[in-house]
């Protein structure tokens, strides 16, 4: 392994046994090849300062849990180099959710909303159920079923959320991922639920609230496009 | 002494939010709504866990030239007939019903064929094209749905919350909850359940490569040891032929698909050889993993890895449109480290990728100890020797659906019990000894990130693809000291996020788990599956149709595999459902 | 069946904003280029608009344009405060004061439109030469407050990159478009309301209303001047790619960075003819 470059990052910190204060706290890593930020977050946290606290789980921009905001832009702390990162390198924790300590914030208040546009699949009633049936029959072309498709991969790391400011502004927005999610259980033809999801999307704090400011497509780590899903619930483009 | 944990009852306590714990959930759920079900996760529910990062696929004999009788004969196979032939039935005859209620139930969408019926792809050591996917990263779409579901159920979620220990009653006849530990705030909870399934995804991240996400860290094995659980065939170590190595980070080891191999990609020593024509001229790189990775390891081993340790996987001769429309996670997954997975040889090591081993579980996931079922990685018996790409996931979701249906049965037969407080206060005492213990560097001692390292090593030099009994010696040796060390490693005071006080209690989890595996690697002195020895290279039916057991407080010992429905030799007979 | 429920405010506001969006860019770009290409702000003395309002059809022009920009404008703003006006109580005021500014100044342009006699030299207003001064003064104050907020928000951002601080969303072209677009609705409704006023005076004491108008030829409002034209330019086709994005159906939010970098291309080309003519160039 060549010899190690030092990265210098900066974290932002909060402690809340220190009477919350937040501060900046600046680190050399030592960075070999293909270092990722995460990698340097526990490199902090295995060498220099063992009280660093930060989320992580699969290491491979599949889990969402290491999102948080790096140089300025959201991402995922495990998917972003940092050789092609512009030093020192600043790491935030996400925005417009509470933080429990440096970059661990707390996702209730996301989850809260995700859960508020049911954003499970209904499918036939248990007592409906065969197990014996056959696995529905998608034919290829149907275009709703094309757009789902795209839309599903979303991991919920919360990075679209942090990056609207529409969120920040109006509390009980639903912001871009529950409202994608949404979407793509309301276009799904399999789907069995009535017209209430779309009720409680389309109404205040819904897409509606959304200004089509585009920050979450454009921070999104999977190429999922959220306001893509909003305009078509917009426009009511669910066929039921 | 006021009690230092709040107490949590209820009926169902799930440990872990893999495909394993959450099918539980959502299955003890619909049995009987009114439950009191708990899932507790030491990560994030549902974004957790290695079902998340499943990419390749999912085993079902779903078409009409298939059958489940086939995809047995090919799981024992796969097994080498070391596999517990009922639980492998329970496998294969529950993967496709499992796959209709994942579709028709839950909501996952798989990949289609143009006809609009499931698409089912290759994958090393099957007869049939039998794996279910969403292109190459199945995982996600499975766990983002499962957990979706728990949102439309009553089903309370404890995120970032880990088990520390199973409880007992007060007799000791059977377990009656668990003490769990929150990590963001520190604080304890002692909960009692009639019933505790443990689905926390073993995982062999005790080597320097290893595939799963960085939490599991064999917390369930331990704990269950602890518990008084008998575990098997914990020396059946699977290693992945492809994992990625990407210089300095924590991504080496994670796993690029089977299927890039199903598809015909090649492996290539530094030399540009197709290296597999000298281990399995017949499969080359379609043998199976146990083969395969061997095979790169003693390529490697012998001074034709290339300069970085590895070897080469190529897809290039595919065509690059192919491997981009076939792979696009990995393909991206590749880029992001700086290679091109369409037009260049990547370059992969053998990765610790499952642990075979486990709890021994009988098909309704019942352990011996009663009010305890275990579902998942944590179990064992299911792959026998050797796992085939697409059981992983099949078996998760298939026993956590009998896990979660147990479950409920047995919450309307088992009364309360309440969990022995004095185990809870000596576990709660063993779990905050290290904080406020100085933490010395990694250099100068007992720091837990360096004992970490220092096993991980050991573990992949001499517990690794193929071991010998010296090695063994030795790294058991090391373990032992290990254990020594841990025992005296120290955290920051404050209990809250503190990361270092995790990673003290997960390597004394992973010491758990290593020292098992490397024990039961000593006792088995044949070569079988995963299971390579240097000074027994040989396969021996004779001695060796056995499962090594474990318990704590006992010698290992041996016990016939009972060939219930298949034996080797009359590989055509198979018992009906 | 396609399911269309759209309840809420929220819902309102998004719709009238892009109806009245579309109706009105007609009118506006053909009042600034009246006003601002073809002459010049402080041109347009009563004698000028005496002979325009000669025409019934320009007073029917001058009436939509006054109808769809103050409640286009009005609704995008009361939708703004709303969302960050929590308590019920300012709520209630909001929605009062948007009431009652569009009822007052909606009467009163309209009763101008409709007396629009031909001027005489003087009217029943024109003793009180305040009138014009506080005018004037409401313009001078409104650059000033545009100046200095300008400024300030370079310098903060200069500041934090200079000490290469987080400079919060702005790293997102989307942020720009957002901020923009709204500072510039909000910015021309409150000229919007200035003007409503200053015009008002062109029946009631047309030699006030000439001293109102000849001050935008002093230098000090001329920035503010091109400014506003820049305003309405950048607002209009933002609003304008919003609705083609809205309606596309593609992944067209992509072009986040492209699409900014045209808006800010085409304001500036826009604008710059403006700012030639304030400045005495003349075709
Ligand atoms: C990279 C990779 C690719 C794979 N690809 C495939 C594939 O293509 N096909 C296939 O069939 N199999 C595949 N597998 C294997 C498959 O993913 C696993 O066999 C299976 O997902 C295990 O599921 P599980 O539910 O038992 O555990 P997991 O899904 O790993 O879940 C474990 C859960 O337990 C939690 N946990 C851990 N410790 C504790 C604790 N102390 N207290 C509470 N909770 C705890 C974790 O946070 C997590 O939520 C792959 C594995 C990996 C690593
Ligand atoms: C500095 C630039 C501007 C100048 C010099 C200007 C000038 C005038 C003049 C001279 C009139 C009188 C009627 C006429 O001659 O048509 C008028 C009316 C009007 N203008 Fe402008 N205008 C300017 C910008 C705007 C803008 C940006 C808007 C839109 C928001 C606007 C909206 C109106 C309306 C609604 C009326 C009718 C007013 C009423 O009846 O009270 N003007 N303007
Ligand atoms: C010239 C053509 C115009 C078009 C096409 C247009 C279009 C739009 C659109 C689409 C919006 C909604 C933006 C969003 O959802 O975020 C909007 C908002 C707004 N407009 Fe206009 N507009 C025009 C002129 C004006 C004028 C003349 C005014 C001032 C009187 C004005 C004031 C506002 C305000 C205050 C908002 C609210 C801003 C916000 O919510 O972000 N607009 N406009
Ligand atoms: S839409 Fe994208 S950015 Fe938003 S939560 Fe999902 S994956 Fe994250
Ligand atoms: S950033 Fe926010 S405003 Fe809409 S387009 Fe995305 S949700
Ligand atoms: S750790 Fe899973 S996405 Fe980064």
């Amino acid at each position: 392994m060549p010899a190690g470059r030092t990265v210098s990052i900066r974290v932002r910190r909060f402690d809340p046994a220190a009477g919350g204060r937040r501060l900046w706290q600046a680190y050399d890593v030592d960075a070999g090849p293909m270092m990722s930020v995460l990698d340097a977050l526990f490199w902090v946290l295995e060498n220099e300062d063992p009280t660093l606290a930060f989320r992580y789980s699969c290491r491979a921009g599949m889990c969402g849990s290491c999102a948080m905001v790096i140089n300025g832009r959201e991402g995922l702390a495990c998917a972003r180099r940092l050789e092609r990162l512009r030093a020192p390198v600043t790491v935030e924790p996400l925005r417009s959710l509470p933080v429990i300590k440096d970059l661990l914030v707390d996702l209730r208040p996301f989850f809260e909303k995700y859960r508020a546009v049911d954003p499970f699949y209904i499918g036939q009633a248990a007592s409906v159920f065969d197990p014996a049936s056959e696995p529905a029959v998608l034919p290829r072309g149907d275009a709703a079923r094309e757009i789902v498709d795209r839309q599903i991969d979303c991991i919920a790391c919360g990075a679209c959320y942090s990056a609207c400011p529409i969120v920040s502004i109006v509390p009980e927005f639903l912001g871009p991922a529950a409202l994608n999610r949404a979407y793509t259980v309301a276009a799904d033809a399999r789907d069995a639920a009535g017209v209430e999801r779309l009720h409680r999307v389309t109404a205040d704090g819904g897409v509606f609230a959304c200004h089509s400011v585009g920050n979450c497509v454009t921070v999104c780590p999977v190429g999922v496009d959220p306001l893509l899903s909003i305009q078509l619930l917009r426009k009511g483009a669910v066929h039921r | 002494m006021t009690s230092p944990w709040e107490t949590l009852r209820c009926d169902v306590l799930i440990l872990g939010s893999g495909g394993a714990g959450l099918m539980a959930a959502l299955h003890a759920y619909d049995a009987e709504p009114r439950l009191r079900i708990v899932v507790a996760s030491k990560g994030l529910i549902g974004k957790s866990g290695c079902t998340r990062l499943m990419q390749g696929g999912f085993n079902a004999a779903l078409d009409p030239g298939d059958s489940p009788e086939r995809h047995f004969r090919d799981t024992i196979l796969g097994g080498q007939f070391l596999n517990d032939q009922e639980l492998a039935w329970a496998l294969v005859s529950g993967a496709p019903e499992v796959i209709r209620r994942l579709e028709t139930r839950i909501g996952v969408f798989f990949d289609r064929r143009p006809d609009g019926r499931i698409h089912q792809k290759a994958f090393a050591g099957q007869s049939f094209d039998r794996t279910v996917h969403r292109g190459d990263l199945t995982g996600i779409e499975i766990m983002s749905r499962l957990h979706d579901q728990l949102f439309a159920r009553d089903i309370r979620r404890l995120d970032e919350t880990r088990a520390v220990a199973l409880l007992h009653d007060r007799p000791g006849g059977r377990v009656a909850g668990a003490l769990l530990l929150r990590q963001a705030t520190g604080e304890f909870i002692l909960a009692q359940a009639r019933a505790v399934v443990l689905a926390t995804g073993g995982g062999p991240r005790m080597y320097t490569f290893s595939a799963p996400s960085l939490e599991k860290t064999g917390d369930g094995y331990a704990m269950a040891y602890r518990a008084g659980c008998d575990l098997m065939d914990m020396e059946m170590m699977q290693f992945h032929p492809t994992g990625l190595l990407a210089g300095a980070s924590r991504l080496s080891g994670m796993v690029l698909e089977e299927g890039l191999r199903g598809a015909g990609a090649h492996l290539l020593n530094a030399q540009g050889e197709r290296f597999m024509a000298r281990y399995d001229p017949e499969r080359m790189e379609r043998a199976t993993r146990d083969v395969v990775a061997r095979a790169s390891y003693l390529e490697i081993m012998a001074g034709r890895g290339t300069a970085a340790g590895g070897v080469l996987l190529d897809a290039s001769h595919l065509g690059a449109g192919f491997v981009l429309d076939n792979f696009p996670g990995m393909a991206r997954r590749c880029a992001e480290v700086g290679y091109d997975l369409a037009r260049a040889p990547v370059p992969v090591t053998p990765t610790a990728h499952f642990h075979m081993g486990g709890v021994r579980i009988d098909p309704d996931c019942r352990t011996a100890m009663p009010g305890l079922l275990v579902a998942g990685e944590d179990a064992g018996g299911v792959h026998g020797a050797n796992r085939l790409g697409g059981n992983g996931v099949a078996e998760s979701c298939v026993f956590g659906m009998r896990a979660g249906l147990t479950a409920a049965e047995l919450c309307a037969s088992a009364g309360e019990a309440a969990p022995d407080t004095a185990e809870a206060e000596a576990a709660y005492r063993a779990a905050t000894a290290p904080l406020g213990r100085p933490v010395v560097s990694r250099e100068s001692g007992d720091n837990p990130f360096a004992i970490r390292d220092a096993l991980q090593r050991t573990m992949w030099e001499r517990v690794g693809l193929v071991r010998d009994d010296p090695g063994l010696r030795r790294a058991l040796d090391t373990i032992g000291a290990l254990e020594e060390r841990i025992s005296r490693a120290g955290a920051p005071a404050d209990p809250r996020a503190n990361l270092t006080w995790q990673q003290v209690l997960d390597v004394q989890n992973l010491l758990v788990a290593a020292r098992l595996t490397a024990t039961a690697a000593r006792y088995r002195t044949e070569t079988r599956g995963s299971h390579a020895r240097r000074d027994y290279p040989a396969r021996d039916d004779a001695r060796w149709l056995v499962n090594i057991h474990q318990a704590a407080g006992r010698e290992p010992w041996p016990e016939p595999v009972r060939l219930s429905r298949l034996a080797p030799g009359d590989a055509e007979r198979v018992a009906p459902a | 069946m396609r399911a269309r429920p759209a309840r809420g405010r929220q819902a309102f506001a998004w719709h009238y904003l892009r109806v009245s969006g579309v109706l009105i860019v007609a009118l506006v770009f053909v009042h600034l280029f009246v006003m601002h290409y073809a002459s010049l702000p402080s041109a347009a003395t009563a004698a000028f608009v005496g002979a325009r309002w000669a025409a019934a059809g320009w007073r029917a022009f001058d009436w939509m344009l006054l109808l769809l920009a103050l409640t286009h404008g009005v609704v995008g703003a009361h939708a703004m405060l709303r969302d960050v006006a929590r308590r019920p109580l300012s709520r209630t005021a909001l929605d009062v004061t948007a009431g009652a500014v569009t009822a007052a100044f909606l009467g009163l342009g309209t009763a101008v439109i409709l007396m629009a006699a031909p001027p005489g030299d003087r009217g029943p207003l024109s003793s009180y030469t305040w009138i014009p001064s506080l005018l004037t003064g409401g313009l001078v104050t409104i650059a000033t407050a545009a100046y200095v907020g300008v400024l300030a928000a370079g310098a903060a951002l200069g500041m934090r990159l200079a000490r290469r601080d987080p400079i919060g969303r702005w790293n997102y072209p989307g942020q720009w478009m957002f901020a923009i677009n709204r500072t510039a609705g909000a910015g021309v409704l409150g000229f919007l309301l200035v003007h409503v006023l200053d015009v008002a005076l062109f029946p009631f004491a047309p030699d006030l209303y000439d001293r109102t108008v000849a001050a935008y030829a002093m230098p000090y409002l001329i920035p503010m001047e091109a400014g506003l034209v820049a305003a309405v330019v950048y607002h209009a086709f933002d609003g304008l790619r919003l609705m083609l994005l809205e309606a596309l159906d593609r992944r067209a939010s992509r072009m986040a960075a492209p699409s900014f970098i045209a808006l800010v291309v085409l304001t500036i080309s826009l604008s710059l003819p403006a700012l030639a003519v304030l400045l005495g160039w003349r075709p």
